[in-house]
């Protein structure tokens, strides 16, 4: 339903979006996984016609994004990074609101999203600003299903809405998946990466990779260790013994554990345990396990890549 | 000296009907990183709000940094750093300018002002970013240029409200880093966060839902304690009714 | 119905304009400002003014009736010093009376013959507000002495046998505090229709909400026409308060046609407008609209429009830059509407360059409208 192919924008001198393509299949969920100015709001208002590109080409619902864009438009149900709603009317009046201007019945959003609806319902007198985020995400959209669009295209629609509302909303959104709609959602939370169907990660306006959540074992490089201290000041001692090793490929703090990365072959948690004790350590006080990456262990993989190569472009010039 | 930096007794606020902090007790250690963790609307806001010593408690009481936040709230306001994801720079000031601006605001002196800001520069290896507008700045760079905004004066006591919002994996544990750095110098940290896997870098967790205090242990002890597999999974399980 | 989602939108733009409850006060309390303002720098303070008739007909029962009735005014002093019309000028400059009731010979036959006669009202407009004023109880006397006189006659109302002729002497432009109205009217049209609507555009900018119009099916010209209905309106209303309480506390006189002054504030408004929305579409934020409209709308209207500085002391140049400022034609228009009473004929230049300036920058807006509605570059 959304096809990508090359795409290319620059703003001034800067490269927001560097040969960026995407491939979404009808009635899944694609992840588009990145921090912020990482060019995923760049990469939304050139698939919702708002911007042209520069360079590729793109079609969305079967339309193309530079010829027809009306049609994509209708195609369409958009959600942008900031609350877009207008916070003195009310939650009825805005969906009103919306639904008068895409000459629909408000009857036909309860329709197609009523379970989403029934929870904003007891609001609906409510001016939207004094609404908690997770239901201004709700509403925004119900407003953006108003006119039951193929494809939804939500940017960060849970930043900044808390853990449970944020479980409520992609509950929400695998029920339009299983309607037949097809989404495509931006979120700078790794962690809702597991939620999607298929996953981009991008970075700096390029695409680092693109893999389904159950591959990132595969697409991470080496093996990942978890090694716990028994308490701070050790950790932050292994933290520090680590980073200088030779053999080390990344190393980071990971909550109150270590994430090592260990790329050459041949390695062991055995490895770790007796440099650690070379080291003087007492390793009694001191796990060391092989563990899944998750994707933000790929993420930090394949982002400290592109930092050494960005640092030594800059040490060449 | 005292080594509980904050102390937390009864405390409740009410706005008319409504009652946004409930009860609330805990104490939190000189050096402590302690995390608050909590739903929209679950009384975080206030409860850091009552101990900035910007809201009075309906009733109970609050000392933090050694002042009561009710009846001496200039001077814990003078120990305490704040650093919010939503307002911390003036995005229109240079690096220098808004660290300048704020050390300012906290009435240091202008030969402590410029070696404080010398050694923040060496230690975030940011001395070619000073005269940088903040605005182009990417976020990494100002979470961690507001995070020393906020401790340019050697607050006791830093409060953090979602500092990492929108940073990437490699920025926010860089930012962590400094964080635990501050805390291993004695500053005590209250942070909230919506990234529930950042809890684990709290020494301890205060999990609150609906005003109230629903646990309060180290996370991997409350994780153990809940049956949960992961910090999400406890959350969950916490603030779900 | 195809009218729906234009209709819906406007409807939302008042529920922005209700709600925003200070804004809307203060936008009313503005007109009450001006009423205090103006409450001390006119002082209408019209007791036994002393009032001289010369009187041409020699003791015709008509026009000694008009002369009982002038004195039993608490508004009028009949005084004696003026006896020939060359007196005239030596009285006025005086300053021992104030308006001279000029009667002429065959007052009383002509005023029964079809068509009647006229008195002629002959004031020292110097000080126009006083004049003004005076003029206005003298017509009301002549007035009543006319419904008078049909009432004995058995004719109803309609005919005048006598009318009132005004002459105004020492100032001819008719300058008068009344001149700041005008002004005033024009800076607050700037305030409410301009700026408000600069404002509200660019706030559906900074929030966002402008995204989602666009890529809705909503017609870029919907847009620009829902924001300049209500905002007419609203300054409309707020025009018409200004001018009632000029006219009715103030004895601000309006002499020409209220339909000619509907049309000139109409053409005014909707050229404000224009410029809002056309600042709103090179601005990206609410702060910045409304420094822009400040500096580029509010400044000129003060100073380039003859309101503070008058025209004709600028240099050439300046007058040029005067011309392209919207208010200059519009305070030419009320001036000549209200204060001298031209008839809407003759002030044909302001109204269709008023006129011009509303259809292009309106046109403009949703030129520029329409094409930011396509994907941009």
């Amino acid at each position: 339903m959304i096809e990508a192919e090359g795409i290319t924008k620059r703003w001034g001198g800067i490269v927001a979006l560097d040969d960026v393509s995407l491939h979404v299949p009808e009635g899944t969920i694609h992840g588009l996984i990145g921090a912020d100015g990482a060019g995923k709001t760049t990469l939304f208002d050139i698939l919702v016609t708002l911007t042209h590109a520069d360079r590729g080409t793109a079609t969305v619902g079967g339309y193309d994004i530079r010829k027809q864009w009306k049609d994509v438009r209708k195609t369409v149900g958009y959600m942008p990074a900031i609350f877009s709603l207008y916070g003195d009317l009310s939650v009825r009046e805005n969906l009103e609101f919306f639904a008068h201007i895409y000459r629909q019945p408000v009857q036909a959003v309860v329709d197609l999203v009523g379970d989403i609806w029934a929870q904003i319902e007891p609001f609906s007198d409510r001016p939207a600003s004094k609404l908690s985020g997770g239901m201004k995400q709700k509403l925004a959209l119900c407003c953006a299903m108003i006119h039951d669009p193929q494809v939804l295209m939500l940017d960060e629609p849970t930043t900044g809405v808390d853990p449970t509302s944020r479980s409520e909303f992609w509950a929400a959104l695998r029920g339009l998946a299983g309607k037949g709609k097809t989404m495509l959602v931006s979120t700078s939370y790794m962690d809702e990466a597991a939620k999607c169907d298929r996953i981009t990660l991008i970075h700096h306006g390029t695409i680092l990779d693109e893999l389904a959540p159950g591959e990132v074992g595969e697409h991470y490089r080496g093996t990942l260790y978890e090694i716990g201290a028994a308490d701070t000041a050790l950790n932050t001692r292994l933290l520090h013994l680590l980073r200088e090793w030779s053999l080390s490929g990344g190393c980071y703090s990971f909550g109150d554990r270590i994430h090592l990365g260990m790329t050459l072959p041949g390695m062991r948690s055995e490895t770790v345990v007796s440099y650690l004790r070379g080291q003087g350590v007492d390793t009694s006080l001191v796990s060391v396990s092989a563990v899944r990456p998750t994707v933000e262990d790929l993420f930090i993989q394949l982002t400290s890549g592109a930092e050494t190569e960005e640092t030594l472009q800059a040490d060449s010039r | 000296m005292e080594d509980r930096n904050i102390i937390v007794q009864h405390l409740t606020r009410r706005f008319g009907d409504f009652t946004a902090v409930d009860d609330l007790s805990f104490d939190v250690g000189r050096g402590e990183v302690f995390g608050f963790l909590g739903a929209n609307g679950a009384g975080k806001t206030t409860a850091i709000r009552m101990l900035c010593g910007l809201l009075k408690p309906t009733s109970g009481r609050a000392e933090v940094a050694g002042f009561d936040v009710a009846h001496k709230p200039e001077q814990v306001k003078r120990r305490i750093g704040y650093m919010s994801q939503k307002f911390s720079l003036y995005n229109d000031l240079t690096v220098g300018e808004n660290l300048q601006l704020f050390g300012t605001i906290y009435g240091l002196k202008r030969t402590e002002l410029r070696e404080r800001m010398a050694e923040m520069y060496r230690k975030l290896e940011m001395e070619t970013l000073k005269d940088q507008l903040v605005g182009g700045l990417p976020p990494g760079w100002k979470q961690k240029i507001a995070l020393s905004a906020a401790m340019l004066h050697r607050p006791e006591v830093l409060f953090l409200d979602e500092p990492t919002g929108g940073v990437d994996p490699l920025g926010r544990r860089r930012f962590w880093e400094l964080i635990l750095d501050a805390s291993t110098e004695g500053t005590t940290i209250l942070v909230t966060t919506h990234y529930l896997d950042e809890a684990l870098y709290c020494n301890r967790t205060l999990i609150m839902a609906d005003g109230e205090m629903k646990a309060l242990d180290k996370p991997r002890t409350l994780m153990r304690e809940y049956g949960a597999k992961d910090m999400d999974d406890l959350f969950e399980k916490l603030t779900r009714r | 119905m195809r009218n729906s989602s234009f209709l819906s939108f406007v409807a939302k733009e008042w529920r922005h304009i209700l709600r925003e409850r200070r804004t809307l006060a203060m936008l009313f309390a503005m007109p009450l400002a001006l009423v205090m303002l103006f409450g001390y720098v006119i002082s209408s303070d019209i007791d036994h003014t002393p009032v001289a008739v010369l009187d041409s007909s020699h003791g015709d029962p008509l026009a000694r009736r008009l002369v009982r009735k002038l004195a039993a005014a608490d508004q009028f002093r009949i005084v004696d010093n003026v006896r020939r019309e060359a007196d005239i000028d030596g009285a006025f400059k005086k300053g021992t009376v104030k308006m001279v009731i000029v009667i002429p010979p065959d007052f009383g036959s002509d005023a029964r013959r079809y068509g009647g006669t006229s008195v002629q009202l002959v004031t020292d407009a110097s000080d126009l507000n006083v004049a003004t004023t005076i003029i206005g109880y003298a017509s009301g006397i002549v007035a009543d002495l006319n419904s008078e006189l049909n009432a004995s006659h058995g004719l109803t109302g309609g005919v005048s046998p006598v009318r009132t002729n005004v002459r105004m002497m020492y100032n001819p432009e008719l300058k008068s505090a009344y001149m700041f109205v005008p002004g005033v009217i024009a800076l607050i049209v700037m305030i409410v229709a301009a700026m408000m609507t600069s404002v509200t555009l660019a706030r559906e900018k900074e929030t966002g909400t402008l995204r989602l119009l666009t890529v809705s099916p909503l017609k870029a010209r919907t847009i620009v026409l829902g924001k300049v209905l209500p905002y007419f309106v609203l300054t409309a209303v707020n025009t018409t308060v200004i001018m009632l309480l000029g006219t009715l506390v103030f004895g601000m006189p309006c002499y020409g046609s209220l339909w000619g002054l509907a049309l000139l504030c109409g053409l005014f408004i909707l050229a404000a407008i224009g410029l809002g929305i056309l600042i709103s579409s090179v601005v990206k934020t609410q702060q910045s609209a409304l420094t822009s409209s400040l500096l580029g709308l509010f400044l000129p209207t003060m100073l380039l429009s003859g309101f503070i500085f008058p025209l004709d002391n600028m240099p050439v140049a300046l007058q040029w830059a005067c011309q392209a400022v919207p208010a200059t034609w519009f305070i030419e228009g009320i001036k000549g509407l209200m204060l001298k009473g031209q008839p809407v004929s003759d002030l044909w230049l302001p109204l269709a360059v008023l006129g011009a300036m509303a259809a292009v920058l309106v046109g403009l807006a949703l030129w520029l409208f329409a094409r930011g509605e396509r994907p941009r570059g």
